[in-house]
């Protein structure tokens, strides 16, 4: 990676010109995009209802149509009813509208002795109040009308506009609800309430929104930013920088979307403020080494910084933009179109950020002025540093644990919340609550059965199965189950018709409000249908009928839990001759949420057991491994903790936060675990090598957690509910993160021993001095290489002491470089006993039993030392027992040999 | 035998020609040419009012006083889905004008032997009568609302199934069509004013073939002058004399996109098949029980039966 990248500082015009030209094709793609906030994106086409779903709309009518609600008190006067067909007319002079639905279309029937009636409710307007007052007693006494169209108290009114397919086809949502709104505001006058609400609107509300959040969101966190890296770094090019590449991979994610053909969908609206607020932390990463390197070589030149923050940093942002692609793509394989697009668009984002700001930041650095990077130190680090350390610091062994207890106690309860909560995937629940919209569903639901449809289908192998009574019983005795439910406000089926045929061709008498017991008196009383009306209800062959449901439950698992009692009861009923089923795309959207829960636990445990796998590698150890997740999991279970608490639903939105979060709270884990391993080997202490490693992550972690709590904060500001649930989650995760990894990870990584895979790789060894060493006998280079990490690394100035006589403490000395002296003060005066060359082991014996030095060990020349204590060894023996025994069997076999050579002299 | 033929040949020839010279002597005495003869006709009927040209059409086509027919109801919808009923149809003109119809179904079998009466009084007032056997034998009085709302399910209504009463509509001509090398007058008809009848179309456009006074087509149009319906009368043929009839009539929903085609498969002028016993509310269900049998209609025509092709 590293000679791409010095191949990029090399030729610097080169790679801009590439990065220009990828710029200037994604560019090109951006052009291609295309929207989709309908509801059929939400929506899995691998639903098993799915198919039986489109039979059914095909069959019966789609279940997408528009309501026109008008609300007035003074309704039934004539100058309303006037103003109410003109309304009518109006719609129905609309190319896109093929039918109205309402009080003047649908007929009346009535019966009297001697006498029935049938016929429109209004064939001609009322002249009189009396003849008004007629009418909406005619109205209201139809049970197929009143809650239907037309509230109880008469009040509430609904149009019911079925769009013209043809119309359809040639115009878009936006179109539909310009044509319908036209009419609308035309009337407005007239009615004290008047709106529509239909899957056109919701699409172009939607639609709005998205397109209102992406002009909002995204200069709302590049404004945060600015000032995040202002007050932290205090350097106008160290903003400029991030937003630069940000805006670049931006450019990029929407060109392959618009190539690739992936819709922008309502959880794009994020990706600017995602790209914008997590890529930048790794700039700010870059730029703080680069600004380190200026401090630490006053004297350097601007390339050799560059090339310092280049070897320092590189693995350590390869592997942050491979933990955040990976936390992005866990939802790749969702079955909600939605979801899997947006995994996909914001995965290749954080790749594309990565890749970009790898190559382009140094390239940037070394053009951009330098005296604004290097004037600038940016604020005291120490404050923030010094307030974590003061709390490690004062951290005794019964602090630490009563801190491990609180937290382990703090995750208990918030695991207890999280039991708490539900999934939803309602799409009107994607608003806030005080939007039009769902001002205006909830004016429709307060007085008129709910917007929402399903449909329950029975079918039957017989011809002409739903012209008999006991079918058709069958039905009746469904939507009985219905009404015992009292969750779905309204069912529609034949069966109603049929009831209210037999009553009104019985006189109106109530007793024959029931099913007619006869066939023959179904296909004759099913001469006053018309074959319109009856298609909605009844397959043309009669062996399909469905009973159509109206609800306005917005909470998934209520939903779905009354919709699987509902489809087991109709199973029941309709019995093993006929198949059932429910289905409806609102019902499709909401059983999602169970698809999603699943999903959610699915993707998070494959990310956690991803990064358990990486981390494992990463620190060669699978304890190693499952430590690192400590710090991740602890923010998650945090966080649905708090949803639980305040009722936050498991949603699209807030379903992505928890791999999320944890593909970036993991950096910080990684950032601090690496810094604890090197100075750990390089101080031998754990609790003070926890400290400095506090001490070097605490700023940068405090800095880059904060912008992106805040970055993500931005997201409140979304129309979408969803989004802004999504923005306070992952700030609030953000924000755990940092508790964990500042807290919790230096109490768990002072208690353990890690050998970075990197280090292992990386150490530079004499393998021709060390071949021939007893101590690593039988040991594979890797096993070398890490038996040399855990242990401490010793640089001695010649002529100093590595062991002074006299002395007492457990360690034995492996001379990797340099030679050394073995030299006994006597009384007689000092004796050379050996010069010791590399590979070559010392101070064995008081590594084995504890006892005075018995000589000094000079350095004849600058040496290096591993330096092997028993104690950390004993303790070692937990992390890392195979090479810890191997190397315990060679001391024994080097000790050995000594005692058989002390027995021959 | 070949002298007699020849004979027999000469005979007709001369018949012709005489008849034609017949025919053409007053013409030819005024020295008018068949092209002239032609020209004037075409004047004539430039000079029609369109009142003229409706009444002209109903006094050929539509007042013969007893018709029966036997029906097949074919219904599409608009996914080309049919269900077929078959009928009988009886009509009456009675001397003082009512007119009174009556449309009974024989098949399907779960709906045979449910029957509608319509009358139209003199006065104009129209009156309905529902049986349905499933309910019992007395006929209940339906009022249907709408003057041209679908009736029973078909895309027809009570309207198409009576003749024009033209009390109630005000008639304007317009320019003249020609389709197919058929010449048609061109009508609109508009409910006229204090008219009690309701109606959900705004107008109707009526073509009529000019060669036979035929309506062919009717356009009904609502206040945006949308088309809604158009009824087209197919498989016509003169029945005798000026009167033609049509054997197939087609009606076509513009906004629903269903269709309605009646096919006549037979059709009897007779006031025996049409007695008006029939139509007497008071022996309703009897006299449905009688002329649901269908042996009745399969005895021979009685005297007084005129069938298509003979003169009324």
């Amino acid at each position: 990676m590293n000679w791409m990248l010095k191949f990029g500082l090399q030729h610097r015009v080169l790679l801009l010109l590439m990065l220009g030209v990828l710029t200037l094709a994604a560019a090109g793609g951006i052009q291609l995009l295309q929207v989709e906030a309908g509801i059929g994106s939400m929506v899995s086409k691998q639903n098993p209802d799915y198919l039986t779903y489109e039979r059914v709309v095909d069959e019966f009518g789609s279940d997408q149509r528009t309501l026109v609600f008008v609300r007035d008190p003074a309704l039934w006067t004539a100058t309303k009813l006037a103003a109410l067909k003109t309304l009518h007319e109006r719609l129905l002079a609309l190319d896109v509208v093929q039918g109205v639905e309402d009080i003047f279309t649908l007929r009346s029937l009535r019966g009297e002795q001697g006498r029935i009636s049938s016929q429109l409710l209004i064939d001609h307007l009322p002249e009189n109040q009396a003849e008004i007052d007629q009418l909406k007693k005619d109205i209201l006494y139809n049970p197929l009308i009143k809650g239907n169209l037309v509230s109880a108290t008469g009040e509430d009114l609904a149009l019911m506009l079925s769009l013209n397919s043809k119309a359809l086809q040639q115009m878009d949502h936006q179109q539909i609800y310009t044509a319908i709104q036209q009419v609308i505001e035309a009337s407005n006058k007239d009615f004290e309430r008047l709106f529509q609400i239909g899957s056109s609107r919701i699409q172009m509300e939607m639609e709005q929104t998205l397109f209102s959040d992406m002009r909002t969101l995204a200069p709302l966190s590049a404004a945060v930013l600015l000032l995040v890296i202002l007050l932290f770094m205090r350097s106008a090019m160290a903003a400029f920088i991030p937003l630069l590449t940000a805006s670049i991979s931006l450019i990029w994610t929407l060109g392959m979307m618009g190539w690739l053909g992936i819709p922008v969908n309502i959880l794009s609206a994020m990706l600017p403020t995602l790209i914008i607020v997590i890529g930048s932390t790794e700039d700010t990463h870059l730029i703080a080494s680069f600004m380190a390197a200026k401090k630490q070589y006053p004297q350097r030149d601007v390339d050799f910084c560059v090339q310092h923050m280049l070897q320092k940093m590189t693995l350590p942002l390869l592997l942050t933009v491979l933990t955040t692609v990976l936390g992005f793509a866990g939802n790749i394989f969702s079955s909600m179109d939605m979801i899997r697009d947006f995994a996909i668009a914001s995965s290749f984002a954080m790749l594309a950020n990565g890749v970009i700001t790898l190559l382009l930041v140094p390239v940037l650095l070394t053009l951009l002025d330098r005296r604004d990077l290097r004037q600038h130190s940016g604020v005291d680090e120490s404050w923030f540093s010094n307030l974590v350390l003061k709390l490690n610091q004062q951290s005794n062994v019964l602090f630490q644990r009563v801190l491990l207890a609180a937290t382990v106690l703090l995750c208990a309860f918030f695991l207890f919340e999280a039991s708490k909560l539900y999934v939803s995937n309602d799409p009107m629940s994607y608003f806030k609550q005080d939007h039009a919209l769902i001002q205006d569903a909830n004016a429709v639901n307060a007085h008129l059965a709910g917007i929402k449809t399903f449909y329950i289908t029975l079918e039957s192998d017989t011809d002409q199965a739903f012209l008999r009574p006991k079918n058709l019983q069958k039905l009746a005795d469904i939507e009985t189950f219905i009404d015992r439910q009292a969750v779905f406000d309204r069912s529609i089926s034949l069966v109603d018709y049929m009831k209210l045929l037999n009553r009104e061709f019985h006189v109106g008498d109530e007793h024959w409000y029931q099913v007619p017991n006869d066939k023959g008196m179904v296909a004759q009383l099913l001469l006053f249908m018309h074959r319109q009306e009856l298609k909605q209800y009844v397959s043309h062959d009669y062996r399909r009928a469905v009973i159509v449901v109206r609800h306005h439950i917005s909470d998934s698992n209520i939903l779905n839990r009354n919709v699987a009692e509902l489809r087991q009861a109709a199973k029941e009923i309709a019995g093993a001759d006929m198949g059932v089923f429910v289905v409806g795309e609102n019902l499709m959207v909401n059983e999602q949420a169970d698809m999603l829960l699943h999903a959610q636990i699915e993707s998070l445990m494959i990310f956690l057991f991803i990064i358990f796998l990486l981390m494992s590698a990463l620190f060669t150890s699978f304890k190693g491994g499952l430590i690192a997740l400590v710090p991740s999991v602890i923010p998650v279970v945090l966080m649905f903790g708090v949803m639980g608490l305040l009722e936050i639903p498991l949603n699209p939105g807030t379903a992505m936060v928890a791999v999320i979060a944890i593909g970036i709270a993991i950096d910080s884990t990684i950032h601090m675990l690496s810094r604890y391993n090197v100075h750990s080997r390089n101080m031998g202490d754990a609790v003070l090598a926890t400290q400095q490693a506090v001490r070097d992550e605490a700023f940068p972690m405090i800095a880059t957690s904060v912008a992106l709590a805040l970055g993500f904060g931005m997201l409140l500001a979304s129309d979408f509910a969803v989004i802004g649930q999504f923005g306070a989650l992952a700030a609030a995760t953000m924000l755990f993160a940092l508790f964990a990894n500042l807290v919790v990870t230096p109490l768990i990584m002072s208690r353990i021993r890690l050998v970075g895979l990197y280090d292992i790789l990386a150490l530079s060894i004499d393998k021709e001095a060390l071949r021939d060493c007893k101590l690593f006998h039988g040991m594979s280079d890797y096993q070398i290489r890490k038996a040399m990490l855990i242990s401490e690394v010793i640089d001695v100035e010649q002529g100093r002491k590595v062991i002074e006589q006299g002395s007492m403490d457990r360690c034995m000395y492996l001379l990797i470089e340099g030679e050394v002296d073995v030299v006994h003060h006597a009384k007689g005066g000092d004796e050379t006993i050996a010069r010791l060359k590399p590979g070559d082991i010392f101070g064995e014996i008081a590594f084995v039993h504890a006892m005075q030095r018995t000589a000094d060990v000079c350095a004849v020349n600058a040496v290096s030392v591993v330096k092997f204590d028993c104690d950390r060894l004993k303790n070692d023996l937990r992390y890392f027992p195979r090479i810890v025994a191997k190397l315990n069997f060679n001391i024994s076999y080097i000790l050995g040999e000594r005692l058989a050579g002390t027995l021959k002299d | 035998m070949h002298a007699a033929l020849k004979i027999w040949v000469a005979t007709i020839l001369i018949t012709m020609l005489m008849s034609v010279s017949v025919e053409l002597t007053p013409v030819m005495a005024a020295g008018v040419t068949l092209k002239q003869m032609s020209d004037k006709h075409s004047q004539q009927r430039a000079k029609l009012s369109a009142t003229d040209i409706m009444q002209e059409s109903l006094k050929r086509h539509e007042l013969y006083p007893y018709v029966y027919e036997e029906q097949t109801l074919v219904m599409v919808d608009d996914q080309q889905r049919h269900d077929v009923r078959r009928l009988y149809r009886y009509s009456r003109i009675e001397p003082d004008g009512a007119f009174k119809a009556m449309i009974k179904f024989v098949y399907p079998e779960l709906i045979a032997g449910s029957a509608l009466i319509f009358i139209r009084h003199p006065d104009g007032k129209r009156t309905s009568q529902l049986y349905l056997p499933s309910l019992g034998i007395e006929p209940i009085d339906y009022v249907g609302g709408v003057e041209d709302g679908q009736l029973l399910g078909s895309e027809f209504s009570v309207e198409d199934l009576m003749p024009e009463d033209m009390r109630e509509f005000v008639y304007h001509r317009e320019k003249d069509i020609v389709d197919a090398d058929v010449v048609y007058f061109v009508l609109q008809a508009f409910p006229a004013d204090g008219s009690h009848i309701r109606r959900t179309y705004e107008s109707r456009k009526l073509l009529i073939r000019q060669d036979n006074f035929f309506v062919a087509q009717i356009d009904y149009r609502d206040k945006q002058n949308h088309l809604i319906k158009r009824q087209t009368r197919h498989d016509i043929h003169q029945v005798s004399g000026q009167m033609w009839r049509a054997d197939m009539v087609i009606v076509e929903n513009y906004l629903n996109h269903y269709r309605s085609i009646l096919k006549i498969d037979r059709r009897v002028y007779s006031s025996d098949y049409v007695p008006e016993s029939m139509f007497d509310v008071a022996q309703f269900g009897v006299v449905k029980r009688q002329v649901s049998e269908p042996q009745d209609i399969s005895q021979p025509e009685s005297a007084s039966a005129m069938h298509e092709g003979e003169t009324p």
